[in-house]
Parts: C-alpha cells; structure tokens; sequence
C-alpha cells in the first residue's frame, strides 16, 4: 500500500468514531490528504473552505512551532476544529461538534497523529 | 510459587470476529489456558458485542468472562478510547465463579443479592483463604429530555418535568442514576471478608446506554462481577489528587441522597457558586458546564479518606450528584489536571510492593478532562508495573474494598488492586 492509501486509511478509521464529522492530513509534502469517504459535515461549502484554506495557517504555525506549539483550537459556529501538528509542515485536523467530549476524541487524534507520523517515517 | 500467567490484549479492528480473533491469539501466547477473562469495549462495537463474545466464549470453553462497555482504557500497548481490551489470568491456586443479578436500577438490593448469593455458592468449598470480587453494575444513563443539552436546566418548569419524569423513567426503562452504591451495600453484606473493584459501565460520555457481558451474554441494567478465592494477595487503594476546601451543609437533599435541593438554607446552584466564589453564570452555561464541572466537584470523608461527588447535572433549583452524598461535612473541592495525572502516581506508591499484575478503575471524567494526557497517566503505570500487565479501565463510578472494612465508592477518582503470589 502506498504512503497515501496508507494515510487515508488512518483518516478512515479516525472518521468511523461518531463524534469525528471531518478529517483531513495537510502539509507541504503531502499535500491534502483525506479519506476516501469525504466528510460527514453537512456543509459542504464549508468542508471546502477548510480543506482549501488550512495550508494558510501555516506562515503563523511556523513561527510558533519553535516555541512548542502542539495543538490548535478553534471554534467555528456548532463545530470545533482542532489541529494537531506532526512537525511544523504537517497538521492533521479534525472537525467535531462543539459541545462533545473533547478528551475523549483527542486521544484517538494523538493516535492516528502517531500513527501516520510513523509511515511518513517510514517513507523516507 | 506456583506458576501465574497474566496477560493484557488490546484489538483496534473493528469487525467483532476480528477483534475476537486478534485477542484469541495474543492471550493464547500470555495466558494460554486462562481461569478468567476480563472484558472491556468501547461502544463503537456495540453492534459487534454478539461476535465477539461468542467467538471469545468458544474458544475459551472453561473460562470464566465478565465485563462490560467502558469509555477508554489504558494498558502496555497505548491509550484508548475505541477498542476492546481483555486481562487474562491463569493461575492453579485460584477458583473462579461469577454472578449476575438483573434490574440494578429498578430493585438494586434484589440483584446485588441474587448476584452475592450466587458467589458465595460458588466459592463456598473452595479451599483457598482470601476472597476477591471484580464488580462491574450498570452506570447511569439519562432519558432524552428537551431541555437537557449540556448538562443545564434552567427552567424551572423542565426541572419539575425532569425531576419528576426521572422517577418514571427508572422505574419504566431503567434510565436514571445509576443505583450502584444500595447493589454493592448487599454484595458486601453478604461477602464482608472480601476484598472488591468496582468499576461501573459507560458508554461515550454521552449517558445513553451502557453495557455488561457474562459469558456469551450481553445485558443492561445488571451487575456482573467475578468472584476468586485464591493464595494470592492483593492490595488497592485510590485517589483523586483533590483538595477540600470550604465546608458547607446539604440541608434538603432527596430521599436517594443524590438531587440536593438546599445548601446551607440556600438555593443549591446560587450557593454553591456562591462557595466557589465564582458568578452563577458559570454553573448556568449550557455551552461550557460539561467542560467545566469536572474541576468543581465536592467531597466528604470516611476514615479520613475525601471521596468526591460530582454534580453531572444542575437544575434551575437544584443539582444531580452522580453518587450519593454521605451525612456529615461536605466540602467544596478544588482539583487540577496537574493534580489528577499525580494521583496516579502516589496512588501506586502507596499500594507499593511487586505485584503480578493489576486491575485499575478511573472515572471517565477524568479522561474527558484530560484528554491525551492520560499519556503521562500510562509513564507513572509503566514505570512502576515495568513488564508486568495493567489494565485501567476509564469508568462512572468507581469503588474498592479491603477485606472486613466498609467500602469507599468515588467518583473523579483513580483506583488500583495490585496482586501478587
């Protein structure tokens, strides 16, 4: 199997938990990666405006890698957007509504985060 | 010293023949002929239960399963909050029996005594000295009310409606508090020379519906436990990591101990926001109370140990603890995620020693609150266990018991029986 397929994968099962409406790898080596079945997010408008615009975060979260940054939140209308950084030019970001239990999705985030850090390893 | 076999498997396939078939070989290697099998699952496999359990049970034809659905799990292989997870034992100074009682929410003293009953039969020719129970009830889950989001209820008309509604809602379809403490209170009458884990059932957080295993069985509304006599030790204790602060009194609570109505003569929610020192708004916020809850809960003690009480749901008049609250001080209490990640910690030193392996029980709370950082949870398990298996299972009540002294049920707390030869 191939990095991607390998990758979209991970994106797959992410996406299989119930509280997770979206997923998607970005960064300049990989490009945009999602999973194979889309989003679950009704708004599709929206779905792409974030596919299309998440690389434009990047110039900020390079400045602020150097200083540890992990993770980024932010709240958009009913969802949460959360994004996780593999290093500073790859983030996995996912989309869940707002008032779920964060924590417990978090954890399956820094899994498949650990995961795909391991086959872009891999790749090298 | 007789030969223990002890093993901890982890699946993350999501087809249940899968899954089974996946932990069927890793407890063939660490445990090959096991006297028991716990068995844990998130519920992502609820429709996955029935593969699994009967594939599992066929394969395992002597093996004694209990279990149930949990909101996470840690153990040697990772952090996790979809999988399914199993701790085996194989051990020749051991008898294993395992008890069911039914109904846990509607006649509680019923089932924990049936279940105790069939224990105590069990185990009654068995030779060895030192009685445990691995004790798994159904945890609370709350009827679908409108009005009900977040964990807030402002009005005063839906907090009758709720109120009241609840009473029927357990009495009808089971759905309410999980009733947990007046089952374990017979299985403790009627096996006091018994050491207990508690832990009770869960599903996502989301209080839906939560689920037991015995065998090849999938059940609601029951308590499971497995009951050993064996020349094994063991030792538990628990903790919280939390801090009493103000003092307060419940001067109108419900009969069940569990909707306090009144504190200190006052409206419950006005004052004890008024303790916190913090604005009612904070305990009204529908968006954000689930989030925040968990960092105010309150406590009282037995035998100088502070049990905490967390209030899962507040009302325009009054707030849902998740357990009962005990006659006696009550306290405000304060608690950070710093704190909660170092209980972990003193916890184990505490219970100290070289066990085999061990069993921990930890409120789901906690891992909603801390999220991935139940990694440094796992490093203080790891460090301590080295080699050996650990299962903590992430829960919505959690209980201990040493032998011939009262138990001690919590909630936001960690626990921990450690066993050894």
């Amino acid at each position: 199997m191939g990095r991607n397929e390998e990758i979209r994968a991970v994106l797959e099962d992410l996406l299989k938990m119930e509280d997770v409406q979206a997923c998607l790898l970005t960064g300049r080596q990989t490009g945009t990666i999602t999973p194979g079945r889309g989003t679950k997010l009704k708004n599709l408008v929206l779905w792409k405006l974030i596919m299309d615009s998440s690389h434009k975060l990047f110039p900020v979260i390079e400045d602020f890698y150097v200083y540890g940054l992990k993770r980024l939140y932010f709240e958009l209308g009913d969802y949460e957007v959360i994004m996780t950084f593999l290093d500073q030019f790859t983030a996995l970001l996912v989309v869940i509504p707002s008032l779920v239990n964060r924590g417990l999705v978090e954890v399956e985030i820094e899994n498949s985060k650990r995961t795909i850090k391991e086959i872009i390893g891999r790749q090298k | 010293m007789k030969d223990l076999k002890a093993c901890v498997a982890t699946s993350r396939q999501w087809k249940g023949t899968e899954a089974a078939a996946e932990l069927w070989s890793k407890i063939k290697k660490g445990a090959p002929n096991p006297k028991f099998i716990l068995l844990f699952a998130t519920i992502d496999y609820k429709d996955e239960f029935k593969d699994i359990l009967s594939d599992l049970t066929l394969e395992f034809k002597n093996t004694m399963l209990v279990g149930g659905t949990v909101a996470g799990f840690i153990n040697q292989d990772g952090c996790y909050t979809r999988g399914v997870t199993a701790l085996a034992v194989d051990y020749p100074n051991m008898d294993v029996v395992v008890g069911i009682g039914n109904n846990t929410k509607r006649s509680p003293e019923k089932a924990g005594s049936e279940c105790a009953k069939q224990i105590k039969e069990g185990l009654k020719s068995s030779k060895w000295k030192n009685g445990f129970i691995f004790s798994f009830i159904s945890g609370m889950e709350i009827p679908k009310m409108p009005g009900m989001e977040g964990g807030v209820i402002k009005s005063g008309t839906i907090t009758k409606l709720v109120k009241g509604g609840m009473k029927i809602s357990q009495f009808l379809m089971q759905k309410s508090v999980g009733r947990e403490e007046d089952v374990l209170d017979q299985i403790v009458k009627e096996l006091p020379d018994f050491g207990m884990i508690h832990g009770s059932t869960i599903d996502n957080l989301k209080m839906g519906k939560n689920y037991q295993f015995c065998g090849a069985e999938i059940l609601t509304n029951a308590v499971v436990c497995l009951g050993i006599r064996s020349d094994m030790s063991f030792d538990s204790d628990f903790g919280s990591g939390a801090k009493a602060n103000t003092k307060f009194n419940i001067t109108e609570i419900s009969k069940n101990n569990q909707i306090v109505s009144k504190i200190n003569g006052q409206s419950a929610p006005s004052e004890f926001a008024r303790l916190l020192k913090k604005p009612v708004d904070l305990l009204f916020d529908g968006k954000y109370y689930s989030k925040r809850f968990p960092y105010f809960p309150c406590g009282m003690f037995q035998d100088d140990r502070l049990l905490l009480r967390a209030f899962g749901l507040v009302m325009s008049d009054s707030m849902l603890s998740m357990s009962k609250m005990h006659a006696g001080d009550i306290f405000t209490v304060s608690i950070t995620g710093k704190d909660m990640i170092e209980s972990v910690k003193t916890t184990l030193s505490s219970i100290g020693g070289k066990p085999d392996f061990g069993l921990g029980v930890e409120c789901a709370i906690r891992l909603m609150t801390l999220g991935p950082n139940i990694e440094k949870e796992r490093d203080s398990m790891k460090a301590f266990l080295k080699e050996r298996p650990f299962l903590v299972i992430y829960v919505s009540g959690e209980g201990v018991k040493k032998p011939n002294h009262e138990y001690f049920y919590m909630n936001e707390s960690f626990a921990m029986t450690l066993f050894r030869r």
